[in-house]
């Protein structure tokens, strides 16, 4: 059973919010929600100041506390790895977004934002239900979907998180964790630098990132 | 703005925990005399706790998404919000009961362990919000025991406070002045312990009790919950000048409680997913 897993290379984000979009289309959330947000910021003083990008999203953690705390158990993690969200089951108390380290779940709102004749419903995804909790489930729609037809999820175009395909530099790469010759494993194999967010609290992320701790100074890592 | 306070629990989640945990206390300052040595029960206070827990539970019901998935809040054991859910529920049925038998002296003899499984289930309703928020590693302020301590000390105080309000005084078996004025004096002890020790804590937790002694929420933890929910109680009930200024003493007391529950609600800052010296550029993005 494959372990999904994602590695985001801040050296290489350059701040398009072209994921962000990707994810909005592809999972049409809400006004307001962002399963995927990528933040623009700037650390130093003047004259040294520099501008950094920081890509959040879920971290589909082996030991979520959204799991823990929800009531409903609407909130369930794969045997895969990925946490997701049942909206059929999700009461909507909130205690999953409270508890979320990376503020990585919205409420949707409780009007209907979209008209189903709009945009109807396909196999791939599910319109958000007003008043649940949702966030970044991988795509695991185009995961699922790409398996079962025989594709590849971190290699094949049609089996890949959306974000993951609309990022123009590959700053994000998803695969299965624990296959050592994916290229998620080679990347953090040539960067064993590269940690997880806020390791101090035990959630044990599946999102590793690169060039999080060391300054950045805008120069451009070649490979 | 790196640090933010969550803003999903607010007056709604305030009332409620308020109400649970006034409940809880309620019921177990009623039945306690009765429990431990044989003296009665104050049913006053019983019908207060099931007035009380019926607000908390319509709070509850108004904040989720539909009425019809309420059911589900009792499907995973492991949440303290389903510990807390099926506590409040037995409760009920606990007081009901209790109610019920005392008033006709039906099935007198299954009182006993009906008022046991209800102080229990009482005991549950005061102190899973603090369980709960105690889970929660992302608000260092709550993360701990600490919000456990501070809610189980200030639901049996606001208890030993509606008592005082349906008139207790006088017709319970025991000192109820008393009960109040200890019970202020380990909930104060409590409420600055858990102060100083967020002020020791991560920055995070050193900024949430920043925003309540310094900042936006200083007046409502000065004003409300320090001096109308604690000075000026302790003050009337240690000069005790009669039944009627005790009663004011313990109204304040309930207006402290309610204050101190949303005060601690939106003082719970996050930890940051940036540098401590970032500035964020994209505030349309900022949730």
């Amino acid at each position: 059973m494959a372990r999904w897993g994602m590695v985001i290379d801040l050296f290489r984000c350059i701040g398009c919010h072209a994921c962000t979009y990707a994810c909005k289309v592809e999972n049409r959330t809400r006004k307001g929600v962002f399963w995927t947000l990528v933040y623009d910021y700037e650390v130093g003083k003047y004259p040294n100041v520099i501008r950094s990008f920081l890509p959040t999203l879920c971290m589909h953690c082996e030991n979520a506390p959204c799991e823990q705390v929800c009531p409903s158990g609407a909130t369930y993690r794969r045997n895969d790895g990925i946490v997701a969200v049942d909206p059929n089951k999700c009461i909507g108390c909130e205690a999953c977004v409270v508890t979320c380290p990376y503020n990585a779940r919205f409420k949707n709102p409780k009007d209907n934002y979209f008209s189903q004749d709009v945009y109807p419903k396909d196999e791939r995804s599910v319109l958000g239900q007003p008043g649940v909790v949702e966030k970044c489930n991988f795509c695991k729609d185009r995961i699922d979907w790409g398996m079962a037809h025989g594709l590849t999820p971190g290699m094949d175009w049609n089996a890949n998180p959306a974000c993951v395909n609309a990022c123009p530099v590959n700053a994000r790469t998803f695969g299965d964790l624990d296959d050592p010759n994916s290229e998620i494993s080679s990347r953090l194999i040539s960067n064993p630098s590269a940690e997880v967010m806020h390791r101090e609290l035990g959630t044990r992320p599946s999102v590793y990132y690169i060039s999080m701790s060391k300054p950045l100074s805008g120069k451009i890592k070649k490979g | 703005m790196v640090y933010k306070s969550q803003s999903e629990w607010r007056w709604p989640i305030a009332v409620e925990m308020f109400c649970g945990g006034a409940a809880g206390g309620t019921y177990i300052i009623s039945a306690i005399s009765y429990l431990l040595f044989g003296g009665r029960i104050f049913l006053a206070g019983v019908v207060a706790s099931v007035v009380l827990a019926l607000i908390s539970i319509l709070v509850l019901l108004a904040d989720i998404t539909s009425i019809w998935r309420t059911p589900r809040v009792f499907l995973n054991f492991k949440s303290p919000l389903a510990l807390g859910a099926t506590g409040l529920s037995l409760f009920m049925i606990s007081s009901v009961l209790t109610i019920g038998i005392m008033h006709t002296g039906l099935a007198a003899s299954a009182l006993y362990v009906i008022v046991w499984i209800g102080t229990a289930a009482s005991l549950l309703t005061l102190i899973y919000p603090g369980i709960l928020m105690g889970m929660m590693r992302a608000i260092p302020l709550w993360s701990g025991s600490g919000p456990s301590l501070l809610v189980l000390s200030s639901g049996l105080l606001v208890g030993a406070a509606v008592i005082t309000v349906v008139g207790g005084l006088g017709n319970v078996n025991f000192n109820l002045s008393l009960v109040v004025l200890c019970l202020l004096v380990v909930y104060g002890i409590i409420l600055l312990m858990y102060i100083i020790m967020g002020t020791q804590g991560p920055k995070a937790a050193q900024m949430s009790v920043q925003q309540l002694t310094h900042h936006g929420l200083s007046s409502i933890f000065w004003i409300g919950v320090v001096v109308i929910g604690f000075v000026i109680p302790l003050l009337l009930y240690i000069l005790s000048p009669s039944e009627q200024i005790l009663k004011i003493g313990s109204l304040l007391i309930l207006i402290g409680g309610l204050l101190m529950r949303y005060s601690l609600l939106a003082s719970g800052i996050k930890i940051s997913m940036l540098r401590d010296d970032a500035i964020i550029a994209t505030y349309w993005l900022d949730h």
